[in-house]
């Protein structure tokens, strides 16, 4: 398989966005990147997908590796509901688990909160007499001949797929392997998913939706990929697919076909494995990624070069238990819509104008001024080079907008209106910023920021500045990072046994032999996925607690478990990872509860090839200067303007300055400098 | 102070009002410190009540202790710490409270609950005058109580160590003598001495960042923006109650019974609107009773004040502002405005009670903001026992109930009472890890739902069994009184416990303290299900065979409730739209 191969052809990765697809491709020979974008198909993502490889001219003869990331098929799917038919089986008693989830109103407020609609339909729903007590032992048989009964109630009811969730399973699996085999005796054309492969942890409504949507979504990414590998061979392609997860890894086509749950939230992810390559690359490993798009604005952490990652992930109101970046998003965006309340108040967002009708400078129908449009009236957008000049705004459209709807009722210049919006648009992203670092008891000033999306560079200055950050980075291709990003991923996969007991009733020779046992799990996966043996990597952890708690937190486990002392160190880390996140200790009994191992296979990332060095002199780069109203000054200044793609390895801009390139613009405020590294990044920091 | 920090000339001069824009980026401050606050506490507290159940409620507050932004915690305690601010600084006397004091009160009757409700007050200081506060109130595991959780307590010294108004920290350094009578008042001093701790770092964190804010804007113009933001609250209430027909209207409710005698317990609250304004009384109700179900007045007004928003701004984040149009009036001595000593150990339930009840007024003036009732209760039981070891531990668990249709959807199965918000259940598996009991059945619960055009959501039947001896506290109530359905929907049924369920001895109790519940017997609790709202003759046909279908509706209660005649057995059932209209025809005709 191509992943042996050595990396001397080209790559390309595609993000599927909700406005347009990106694409960018790797010319691995020089080193060199290209990109382009084409509209997103939302009745067809694939359409979209080909439309962006024919308009980058690929020849996918010569690619070696292909890269999907941000692929909605599945979440799509989700969402509109498009599963296939499903039943579900369980513990005689616990039918109704799926539609009770957990009493929990995520909307507080609103006495008509509503959970989100069934996957299963009650009457598809069935029990059979079976149970295991918490520590796994069987207290009552599986009543095989009562479940032969219930198997022919289920073919009567014309399902395409079975989920089978029973309490405790996660601890022994012998009733859910035994029932699969009696159902593929019964019902030979209809496949069986059980919560004790999907996901062996506990807690049963979590278990069993995470179990339920694999069965409800696989069939319908198995088809999507299929037709992306039959389109792909046509043209050539003999290379290999890779898809991201949520959780920042990457996994083989055949792989996603049967776990289709680790797609759902792939999305943001490619940004933070950009940002993780860059951390390494720039030797700054503390790093806040920032994706400003049309309608969020998606923020991570990357501390020590380690995302931070979350054991659970929430799509439309379900739990789906699965390790995922923790990314945070608020709705706020370029898109993101300004306006005075009924009762006097400026607002700006979370409502978006999102690609249509869009900001009033799009001139696709949008009447109600946006970020955008305060980007524009301000001066910050140059009218005439956006999308490298391939679309023309309506700056007046723009002004007029602001100027009747938020100017003249709140009694101001038009500027100080844009200026406005822009503050609080910014105050928003700042206080989402300093929320998540506030959950993890960080602070924001210990981390530089990685600025991407259409609007992350025109953001990014004023961001460090507010957050008092030391810099801001404005990666090359800022406005298809993401897709840039997944040409750094590496394949990924979790393997996971919930346990859950006292860590001082363990044995070390056993924990010892369930590690085992999850890392040829893991090892093998690998070995099917043709990973040379030199990049494999196995990685342990356990997910521990205070005897009693709720939470756990995840603490490594050393590669060998042996020694009179090994347990007593895993306390010792556990009270330590424990403080870091709790600030205390508390001395007490642990709970050891989830074992998991991470199943690496690297992929080697591309060198960055270096661009032409020049002294510190940007002068050959300058386009000319324009007026613009800074929105945290309050008057306007002369701005530089520079031509990203002019500059060179060593230039120093010295604010205030623009940086235009066809997708995006760099702001680098009057008391910042930007410096240009060897390979093209923008670092901007304060004077 | 960065240089970029400068602030435009329009927002910088103290003697201006600040523009709108500096107003909502303060706003947005506030309401972001605010949640930071709650980030603090629930990474540092250490008792699964708070953060878990989220069974807390924190603020920021002006020097006249008015609301300004508060972090979401349990939605049953809105805006309840104003109250415990102006009472414990007029206690004190605001002249002897110094820079770096933090302040600790567990009085039920400035707290606005029972003693376990502790609250931290930490004045905010600028240029040596107090400028305003950050607050918390969060729910400690004990505190000086005959028992971890009670319902038969007669006065607050059985229910709880009683402090005024202390200085838990002077002049910025922590009073050790004050912590002690904490820690020896305690059968948990590890678990609440962390969980005051984890209320100062959060109380300082927010009381930093504001100082952060004033130096950055100046104390002018951030006193101008909050006086702003309160005003901007002011009007969006306003609107909205201008929006609603003047008028009084009254509605009666009523308790199971106080904890200690068997009667039941009257409720009443009357809505007075009049132009833009709203007055929510509630003479009439019970005077205050022997047993703890008083509820003293800051959590009367939190529980009229969750419901105004809930009605009227849910998407809005609530200040002392958006109140200004709400009056409570509660007659003092009655169960909703209680005196000293009375107990108070089951606080919130009465006014659980009364303010879903206001529901009610509003489906007949307001009817698309209103939803019928719920089952009205938590399901609450806790129990405790030896393990072999000899070794003590104690569990419990809420449950969920179900929703009120409303006048175009059916009501939501099993969900965690309004007043509670984030709250959640303790899944089957989990029970099963850490206490000695088996699950036997975890399910909704067919035909407790009101009937009607739109029908309510099911409750949930839960039986466990013990599998060693255990001692029960349940807190059950509401089960003599079902949610009630809308504009002809039908009633409900109540909730319901039985302990030793299916013995000769089988009991059926409320709330109960200290009830032995020996090995191998079960207890069976049975949610309430929601009102219907609308006629359930007018139903559509269709929608009654999908419920049968599901088993969410029984096949007797189709015909009988209903007046769906449904053919076939099941695996085949349907509808007999002749003999259908036919019935519903000769019902409505009788």
């Amino acid at each position: 398989m191509a992943t042996q191969t050595q990396s001397t052809g080209t790559r390309f990765a595609i993000d599927t966005g909700g406005t347009f697809t990106d694409i960018v491709v790797l010319d691995e020979a020089a080193g060199t990147f290209t990109m382009d974008k084409a509209s997103t198909t939302p009745h067809n993502t694939l359409e979209g997908v080909l439309a962006a490889i024919d308009k980058a001219g690929v020849d996918l003869r010569k690619v070696d590796r292909f890269f999907v990331h941000g692929s909605t098929t599945a979440l799509n799917a989700l969402l509109e509901r498009k599963g296939v038919r499903t039943a579900y089986l369980t513990t005689r008693g616990f039918r109704d688990v799926p539609e009770i989830m957990r009493y929990n109103r995520p909307e507080m407020y609103n006495p008509k909160y509503h959970k989100p609609q069934q996957i299963v339909p009650r009457e598809l729903r069935f029990e059979v007499t079976e149970r295991l007590n918490a520590r796994g032992e069987v207290l009552e048989p599986l009543d095989e001949a009562e479940l032969r009964a219930t198997a022919r109630k289920i073919r009567e009811a014309d399902v395409s797929t079975v989920a089978v969730c029973f309490l405790h399973s996660f601890k022994n699996s012998v009733h859910e392997r035994r029932a699969r085999e009696i159902l593929l005796e019964e019902l030979p054309d209809v496949s069986v998913a059980i919560s004790s492969s999907v996901v062996p942890e506990h807690r049963e409504f979590e278990r069993s939706m995470t179990t339920i949507l694999n069965a409800y979504l696989a069939p319908v990414v198995e088809r999507w990929i299929g037709n992306l590998q039959r389109e792909l061979t046509r043209r050539g392609f003999a290379g290999e697919i890779v898809l991201t997860k949520s959780d920042g890894g990457g996994m083989t086509a055949e792989a996603a076909k049967g776990s289709p749950i680790n797609m759902l939230f792939s999305g943001p992810a490619g940004g933070v494995i950009g940002g993780l390559y860059l951390a390494n690359v720039l030797e700054r490993p503390n790093l806040i990624t920032m994706d400003v798009g049309g309608t969020s604005f998606d923020i991570a952490t990357i501390k020590a070069a380690n995302a931070g990652t979350q054991r659970e992930l929430k799509v439309n109101g379900y739990p789906i238990l699965i390790s995922t970046l923790d990314i945070r998003t608020i709705g706020a965006g370029g898109g993101s819509l300004a306006g005075i309340d009924s009762a006097g108040a400026l607002y700006v967002g979370p409502r978006s104008a999102g690609a249509v009708p869009g900001p009033i400078a799009y001139r696709r129908g949008g009447t109600q001024p946006t970020v955008t449009d305060a980007f524009v009236v301000n001066g910050f957008i140059n009218p005439d080079n956006f999308l490298g000049g391939n679309m023309a705004l309506d700056v007046d459209g723009a002004i007029a907008g602001i100027r009747e709807q938020i100017a003249k009722p709140l009694g101001l210049e038009v500027n100080h209106a844009a200026s406005g919006i822009l503050r609080i648009a910014m105050s928003h992203m700042a206080e989402a910023i300093r929320s998540m670092t506030s959950e993890t008891g960080d602070d924001p000033r210990d981390f530089s920021m990685l600025c991407f999306g259409g609007g992350g560079a025109l953001f990014g200055a004023h961001l460090m500045d507010e957050l008092s950050l030391p810099a801001a980075i404005i990666p090359i291709l800022p406005s298809a990072f993401s897709a840039w990003g997944m040409l750094m991923v590496d394949l990924r996969h979790d393997v996971v046994q919930t346990i859950a007991q006292r860590l001082d009733g363990t044995d070390a020779r056993s924990l010892e032999g369930q590690f085992a046992t999850l890392e040829r799990r893991g090892w093998e996966q690998l070995v099917r996925e043709a990973v040379p043996e030199d990049r494999r990597q196995l990685f342990r952890s356990a997910d521990l607690r205070y005897a009693g708690q709720e939470h756990s937190v995840s603490v490594p486990v050393p590669s060998s478990l042996d020694g009179p002392d090994s347990m007593s160190k895993l306390y010792e880390a556990f009270q330590s990872v424990y403080e870091s996140v709790y600030g205390y200790r508390l001395g007490a009994p642990a709970d050891i509860v989830t074992l998991r191992v991470k199943a690496i296979g690297k992929i080697p990332a591309p060198a960055l090839s270096p661009i032409e060095r020049g002294g510190p002199d940007p002068e050959g780069a300058r386009k000319g200067r324009r007026t613009v109203h800074d929105f945290l000054e309050s008057e306007a200044r002369e701005f530089r303007i520079f031509d990203r793609a002019r500059l060179k390895a060593g230039n120093v801009i010295v604010g205030p300055a623009l940086i235009e390139e066809a997708t995006t613009t760099t702001v680098v405020r009057h008391h910042h400098t930007c410096a240009v590294d060897s390979v093209g990044n923008l670092i901007i920091t304060r004077r | 102070m960065l240089k970029s920090a400068t602030v435009p000339a329009i927002a910088s001069s103290p003697s201006a009002r600040p523009d709108p824009i500096t107003v909502e980026v303060i706003r947005s401050f506030y309401q972001s410190t605010a949640r930071q606050m709650r980030n603090t506490l629930v990474r540092a507290s250490f008792n699964p009540i708070i953060y878990e159940m989220i069974d807390f409620s924190l603020g920021i507050y002006n020097r006249d202790a008015e609301l300004i932004a508060e972090g979401p915690g349990i939605p049953f305690f809105m805006g309840t710490l104003t109250f415990t601010i102006r009472q414990v600084v007029e206690y004190l006397g605001v002249e002897n409270i110094e820079e770096g004091d933090v302040l600790l009160s567990t009085y039920p009757y400035w707290v606005g609950s029972h003693s376990q409700d502790a609250a931290v007050i930490r004045p905010i200081f600028v240029a040596g005058k107090i400028f305003g506060y950050t607050a918390v109130k969060a729910h400690w595991m004990d505190l000086g109580a005959k028992d971890i959780y009670a319902t038969d307590t007669t006065d607050i010294w059985q229910e709880g160590l009683q402090l005024f108004g202390v200085k838990v920290m002077k002049r910025g350094k922590l009073d050790r003598e004050i912590v002690d009578i904490v820690r020896a008042n305690t059968r948990m001093p590890d678990s609440v001495v962390g969980d005051l701790t984890a209320q100062i770092s959060c109380c300082n964190y927010g009381a930093q960042r504001i100082g952060e804010l004033v130096k950055k804007y100046g104390a002018g113009t951030v006193e101008q923006a909050a006086i702003q933001i309160l005003d901007h609250g002011e009007r969006v209430a306003r609107q909205a109650i201008a929006a609603m027909p003047d008028g009084e209207w009254s509605v009666e409710s009523s308790m199971d019974n106080d904890g200690i005698g068997q009667d039941s317990v009257p409720l009443k609250a009357t809505i007075r609107i009049s132009g833009d304004e709203i007055t929510v009384d509630t003479t009439g109700s019970a005077p205050q009773q022997v047993g703890p179900v008083n509820s003293p007045f800051p959590s009367t007004v939190s529980a009229v004040r969750l419901v105004m928003k809930m009605i009227i701004g849910p998407n809005y984040d609530a200040n002392e502002g958006f109140f200004r149009p709400l009056r409570v009036i509660s007659p003092e001595g009655s169960i909703f405005n209680p005196k000293a000593p009375a107990p108070v150990f089951l606080y919130g339930w009465a006014a659980m009670i009364m303010g879903e009840s206001l529901f009610r007024i509003v489906a007949q003036i307001a009817p698309e903001k209103s939803v019928a009732r719920s089952g009205g209760d938590l399901g609450g039981v806790m129990f405790s026992g030896h393990l072999a070891d000899g070794s003590y531990f104690a569990g419990g668990a809420d449950e969920g109930c179900g929703q009120g249709a409303s006048q175009d959807r059916d009501g939501e199965n099993a969900l965690i009472l309004y007043s509670l918000g984030e709250s959640s259940n303790v899944p089957a598996e989990i029970m099963e890890e850490r206490w000695p009991v088996l699950v036997e059945k975890y399910e909704l619960w067919q035909d407790s739902a009101g009937a009607g055009k739109f029908r309510g959501g099911l409750g949930v039947r839960k039986q466990w069994k013990a599998l060693i001896d255990l001692k029960l506290i349940g807190t059950i109530e509401q089960t003599k009184s079902p949610a009630w359905g809308v504009d002809g929907g039908a009633d409900a049924l109540p909730n319901d416990m039985l302990i030793s369920a299916g013995l000769p001895h089988e009991r059926r109790i409320g709330k109960v303290s200290g009830w032995a519940l020996p090995a191998g017997e079960r207890l069976l609790i049975q949610t309430g299900g929601g009102g219907g709202w609308g006629n359930p003759l007018d139903r559509d046909p269709a929608l009654v065979l999908k419920d049968v279908i599901g088993g969410y509706v029984s096949l007797e209660s189709s015909q009988r409730d209903y007046g769906v005649v449904i053919t076939g057995a099941e695996g085949s059932y349907a509808l007999d739209m002749a003999a259908t209209e036919a019935t519903r025809r000769q019902r409505k005709a009788a």
